[in-house]
């Protein structure tokens, strides 16, 4: 082999360490693959007692490690609605995760419910008139980092999922002073959190954020506000989870009427 | 699949493997993923042959799931942002006793990388197939879905490609 070769060959080693958590997860993958098919050789009725056990005991599938669709999950929280809304092409997926010590937290998708009311009048779905007009509906998923699943809401800590706008300070533009709520569940080892609150496409001239952090309230000290600039970014030096996702919204959705009648509830003279 | 068997593999070839996803993506979260999900698709497939070579097996899973992504993934615009405290271990396989013999090395070895990196996928896949996994060219062919021929003018492309880029450190 002539020098280059061997210069290449050498650059090219293995020399990173396959990380432990995921090989786990691989193993306790397939253990839950072993152990339905230990039991196929049994009687029908064992099978199905069998079966119904291990699925008690939230045994992992493939489909359980990749995550869902903003549909798939508004059905799951019983809402075909906004399952349906997330199917259209007004939908605003985004797919991005940001990673943290303890959690990884993907901002999902996000739709908003006037248009969608309207075209789903259109369409003539009988839900149609229960997907109220002007909210934004928005779907993260959380995971544990380490890849081991969720098992329970009760084992997390709370999280805040929160709107802000740029040129207005989190402290009072957030999921409180724009009339949001929530259902989180937790499914095949992720929590997932469907969040409502008022439109905030009508912002879409500006930039708006959705901002993730632990706790019941959005927390100040995760975020910096600029003053001049209204920007609004992760706070540096904290030390805990504080994601921050930029929305890729269309400008020409931009009501500022609208958004001017938000803003002036929120700051009264 | 037997469960004995995958945790055998795994402590094996893993960070082979692991390895090989790493400079195919040149990205640790995506590497990450890319690992998984090949070990998961060995796993649905039920197909790894113990006996013969399981880690070329793994990697020919890894090469097309990573193939089929950078398609997608051209469509949907997936974004993954990583603000861990993970630093970059690299684990030396080598015992170095000399603190600035090693550091010159690490240099060298970075430059090779950022090199091997720069050629287009056409070059630098059969290049981390050859050099890193010691592939022959029959079976860079069968993954790659391309004749012998080329396989065989790949690497050699390559090599006259980062010998220009590299011709300091021949």
């Amino acid at each position: 082999m002539n020098n280059i070769d061997g210069i290449i060959k050498s650059a090219l080693a293995a020399e990173y360490k396959s990380p432990q958590h995921i090989n786990n997860r691989v193993l306790w993958y397939a253990d839950g693959k072993g152990r339905a098919k230990m039991k196929k050789n049994m009687k029908f009725k064992q099978v199905f007692a069998a079966l119904a056990i291990i699925m008690c005991l939230a045994v992992p599938t493939y489909a359980a490690i990749k995550l869902l669709t903003p549909a798939q999950v508004a059905k799951e929280l019983g809402n075909d609605a906004i399952a349906a809304a997330f199917e259209t092409e007004d939908a605003v997926l985004i797919d991005e995760t940001q990673e943290f010590d303890d959690y990884n937290v993907t901002l999902l998708g996000l739709v908003s419910g006037k248009t969608l009311s309207e075209k789903m009048r259109e369409s003539e779905m009988a839900e149609a008139e229960s997907v109220p007009a002007d909210k934004t509906y928005c779907v993260i998923a959380i995971e544990n980092a380490d890849g081991s699943p969720i098992t329970d809401i009760t084992d997390t800590p709370q999280f805040c999922v929160s709107p802000f706008v740029k040129g207005y300070s989190p402290v009072f533009v957030n999921i409180m002073s724009l009339n949001g709520g929530y259902l989180d569940k937790v499914i095949n080892g992720v929590r997932y959190r469907l969040l409502s609150c008022e439109n905030i496409e009508i912002f879409a001239d500006t930039t708006v954020y959705i901002g993730v952090t632990k706790g019941m309230f959005p927390d100040r000290a995760a975020f910096t506000f600029d003053e001049t600039t209204g920007e609004i970014t992760r706070a540096d030096g904290y030390r805990d989870m504080n994601a921050l996702f930029e929305l890729p919204f269309d400008s020409s959705k931009a009501d500022g009427e609208k958004a001017a009648e938000i803003i002036a509830r929120i700051f009264p003279e | 699949m037997d469960r004995l068997r995958l945790e055998q593999t795994i402590k094996e070839y893993g960070d082979g493997v692991y390895s090989f996803c790493v400079y195919l993506t040149k990205n640790r979260t995506e590497a990450d993923d890319l690992y998984q999900d090949a070990l998961l698709k060995a796993i649905e497939l039920d197909e790894i042959d113990f006996y013969r070579n399981p880690k070329n097996y793994l990697i020919g899973i890894a090469i097309n799931l990573w193939r089929n992504k950078l398609r997608k993934l051209c469509i949907l615009g997936k974004k993954v942002v990583n603000f861990t405290a993970r630093q970059e271990e690299i684990t030396s396989l080598s015992a170095g006793g000399n603190p600035q013999a090693e550091a010159e090395k690490n240099e060298v070895k970075a430059r090779v990388r950022a090199a091997v990196n720069s050629l287009p996928d056409r070059y630098r896949i059969p290049v981390l197939m050859y050099y890193n996994r010691d592939m022959s060219v029959g079976r860079i062919s069968e993954i790659l879905n391309i004749p012998q021929g080329t396989v065989k003018s790949r690497p050699h492309k390559a090599r006259m490609l980062l010998g220009k880029q590299l011709e300091d450190l021949v």
